[in-house]
Order: structure tokens, then C-alpha cells, then sequence
């Protein structure tokens, strides 16, 4: 019975028919499979340009929206403008209760931080504290010292019919430690100074003070004292306008830009 | 995915195996040309790497059998074949062969399996078990089962 079994199925063979037939099928369909798959690809295109459309439009979105450089401005409102890399405030942070006021009313998002600073310096929430011979403090903390720099170079030119004003470059390393207590980083800054001289000082006593009195008390001047801290002119009676550099000091980081040595040239006889 | 060239070569070495084993199977021609394409078609999209040639052979005997049983189970062939319609596959056989595939026809699918992949292609009871995923057991009591049955077809002379 083995043998016949062998035999019958020995007699078996596929046809050559048969055979042509399967591989002439199989081949029709290994191109078309390979179509398939090119044509799914040039399917797929569309929504891989969506996607990447998407990720760029995400991408631009983060781009835009990230912080690259803080300008701290105080006189008594305390607040900071969040530039980003094309120089336009993406938000405004306030420290106190007229920093808030100003950060409400005035409308700075998406402009220039040329401009911004112009318009600030307009309100009437700074002018009136200009006017008082109040001192202004302009912090820029750019993403590189070059940075920095240039945006210190540009502000000059914004409050070049301003006095009063002071441009400090600082550097990111001191935005935390500001923020944790509470300050913005130029009055951190006159903090920081103030507490070289007086180190029982706290961040609470200085809160609520205006730049003026904090340098008055780090000048070992009365609050009220209206004695310019740097530079003023003797001869126009002692108004200080720091940012210019009449002695052609360069600004540094960490270096206000009314130099020290300036400082008696600004006090009053 | 395979090229044309693998495809042609595993339809010259395997096609007469996938015709023996649709012709204990199926009844009619057109349904084995539907069976080489099934199979072909799966080796050309398997990822499968084949360890040697039996273990390749293994599983073209594997996809054959499981190809057969789905189309014998699809509904449209869910209708009864007439065996009439062997008269339409394209070769001749003598009369003695012809009574021994059709002895085989006979046995239930199970048995048919057991019994062309033991005596003619010499597997084992334990490699028939290992191919079929059975019990060895199991494929010992379908060749003992098989046996009897087409001893008493074909008027029980002997094994060999």
C-alpha cells in the first residue's frame, strides 16, 4: 500500500499551466504592491506637509513667545517687559500695586521695546514720578553681553530727552533670585546695594519705596533727599541724567551706566 | 517583501507538493489556481526567514493545508463539489492510481494529510505533529486509523 501511494501521488505533478500562471500572477501583483506603496507616499504627502506645517506653525509659535531679554524699569511702578528674539514685548510683569496699574492701562504687547519704553515714559503713571525728579532705573538683561549692549545703546536713544534715568546691563543669573524675592530685577539690583552698605536690610523695607529713596539710603542720604545719584550737570542744577555717556564710559554688565566717579559731579552745592 | 526571482524559484521547487496537496483536498482545478496564488502570494509578503529548506517546505505544506481548509470553509464553498468535477483537472492517471487517490479522497481531511505527508513524503509521526501543531499521539492513531481504512479499501495487501 506504501508503494502505491507513492506511485499515485508520483504521478502528481502541477501543470505547467499552472505554474506559468501563478508566477505571471504573482509578479503582477509584486508591482502592483510596489505602486501601491509609491502611490501611498505621494498620499501620505499632503498630510506630511500638514504635519510639518503644523510642527513649523508650533515651532514659529515657541519662537515668538519665548523670552530672550527682560528691561526692568522702575521709579516707583515696578515692572518688567519680556522681549523676545525680534525685539517685541511679549508680556509685561509687574512687582507692586503701580506696577500693576501701569501694566493694565498701558497697551505694550507686540510692539518694539523702543517704543514700548517711549510710551512708558509718556504715561502719566511714570512722568508724574519724572517730574517729582524721581529717579528712573532701566535694567536690561539681554541673552548674550552683545545683546545687552545693543539694546542698552538703543534705550539711550529713547530717554536721550529724559533725565533722571539710569541703564544698568545685568544677566540672567540675577532674574531668580529677584523674582524669589519678590523684586524686579533693576530694584533688586538697588537692593543688592543698598544691603552692602545697610545688610539688615530686608526685602520688605524697600518694597514699597521708590528708586530715589533706595538710592538716597545706599548714598547714606536722607529718603527724602533730592540729590541726584550720578552724573547731573552742576551747571542746570544738579538734575542727573545717567544713561549719557559724557565721559565716554562703555556700559559693562553689572555696571550701572552713570559711573561712580560721576557721582559727586551730580550733587548739588 | 520577496522578489520575482525568489517567488519563480519556490514555484518550481513547491508547486508539485502544493498540487498533491490540493488534489487530496480540492475537487476542481480552479480552486487549486486559487491556492498557488493564496500561497504565493503569502511566501512573497512573509517576512519569514527560513532557517534550511525543510523548515522552508514545512511551511509551504502548513500555508497549503491552512489555505485549503479556509476555502473549504468559505461559504461559497460551503455547497457540496460533485465529483464530477475532478473530471476537469487536465491530467490522466491509470486506472490503479486512480483508485488509490480516490481511497484517499475518502479519508476524513485529517487523515488525508497524515497520510500523503507519512507515505510520501516520509515525515514522521513526531515531525507530522510538529508541522500540523497535533500531538504526536494523535497522529500515531490517525496513520493506525487511515491505515485500516484504505486497507479495507484497496483490499489489504500489506504496507509496502
Amino acid at each position: 500500500m506504501n508503494n502505491r501511494i507513492r506511485e499515485t501521488f508520483d504521478q502528481i505533478h502541477a501543470e505547467t499551466e499552472l505554474k506559468e500562471q501563478t508566477k505571471h500572477v504573482i509578479a503582477y501583483q509584486i508591482k502592483k504592491h510596489s505602486f501601491r506603496k509609491k502611490s501611498f507616499f505621494k498620499q501620505l504627502a499632503p498630510v506630511m506637509a500638514c504635519c510639518l506645517l503644523l510642527l513649523s506653525g508650533f515651532g514659529g509659535y515657541r519662537l515668538y513667545f519665548t523670552r530672550t531679554s527682560i528691561i526692568s524699569i522702575d521709579i516707583n511702578p515696578s515692572i518688567e517687559l519680556n522681549i523676545n528674539r525680534f525685539d517685541r514685548v511679549i508680556s509685561v510683569s509687574s512687582y507692586n500695586d503701580e506696577g500693576r496699574k501701569l501694566a493694565d492701562t498701558a497697551d505694550l504687547q507686540f510692539k518694539d521695546y523702543r517704543n514700548a519704553i517711549s510710551e512708558l515714559l509718556n504715561t502719566e503713571n511714570i512722568s508724574v514720578y519724572l517730574n517729582r525728579n524721581e529717579m528712573l532705573s532701566i535694567s536690561v538683561i539681554g541673552g548674550t553681553e552683545e545683546k545687552s549692549m545693543e539694546m542698552l545703546a538703543n534705550i539711550e536713544t529713547c530717554i536721550s530727552n529724559h533725565s533722571n534715568i539710569c541703564c544698568y546691563a545685568g544677566n540672567f543669573d540675577d532674574v531668580q533670585k529677584a523674582h524669589s524675592a519678590g523684586l524686579s530685577v533693576g530694584k533688586y539690583r538697588a537692593f543688592l546695594e543698598l544691603q552692602k552698605i545697610n545688610p539688615d536690610i530686608t526685602v520688605e523695607q524697600i518694597k514699597e519705596l521708590t528708586m530715589r529713596q533706595i538710592r538716597n539710603l545706599t548714598d547714606n542720604l536722607p529718603e527724602d533727599g533730592n540729590r541726584p545719584h550720578c552724573n547731573g550737570n552742576p551747571e542746570t542744577g544738579g538734575n542727573g541724567n545717567c544713561h549719557r555717556h559724557q565721559n565716554g564710559t562703555e556700559y559693562k554688565q553689572g555696571t550701572p551706566s552713570c559711573p561712580a566717579q560721576d557721582t559727586s559731579a551730580g550733587q548739588e552745592p | 517583501m520577496r522578489s520575482e526571482q525568489e517567488v519563480n524559484r519556490a514555484v518550481e521547487e513547491y508547486s508539485d507538493l502544493i498540487r498533491r496537496l490540493c488534489m487530496i483536498h480540492l475537487k476542481n482545478y480552479h480552486d487549486t489556481q486559487d491556492i498557488f496564488q493564496t500561497v504565493f502570494l503569502k511566501y512573497v509578503l512573509s517576512s519569514v526567514v527560513f532557517e534550511n529548506k525543510e523548515h522552508e517546505k514545512a511551511w509551504f505544506i502548513r500555508v497549503t493545508l491552512n489555505a485549503c481548509k479556509d476555502l473549504l470553509k468559505s461559504f461559497f464553498r460551503s455547497r457540496v463539489v460533485p465529483m464530477e468535477e475532478l473530471a476537469d483537472h487536465p491530467f490522466t492517471m491509470l486506472p490503479e492510481h486512480t483508485e488509490v487517490l480516490e481511497a484517499v479522497q475518502s479519508l476524513p481531511p485529517k487523515y488525508r494529510n497524515v497520510v500523503y505527508l507519512h507515505f510520501y513524503e516520509g515525515y514522521t509521526a513526531p515531525e507530522i505533529g510538529k508541522i500540523l501543531g497535533k500531538n504526536v499521539n494523535t497522529i500515531y492513531t490517525y496513520l493506525t486509523r487511515s491505515k485500516e481504512i484504505l486497507r479495507t479499501i484497496l483490499g489489504g495487501d500489506g504496507y509496502e
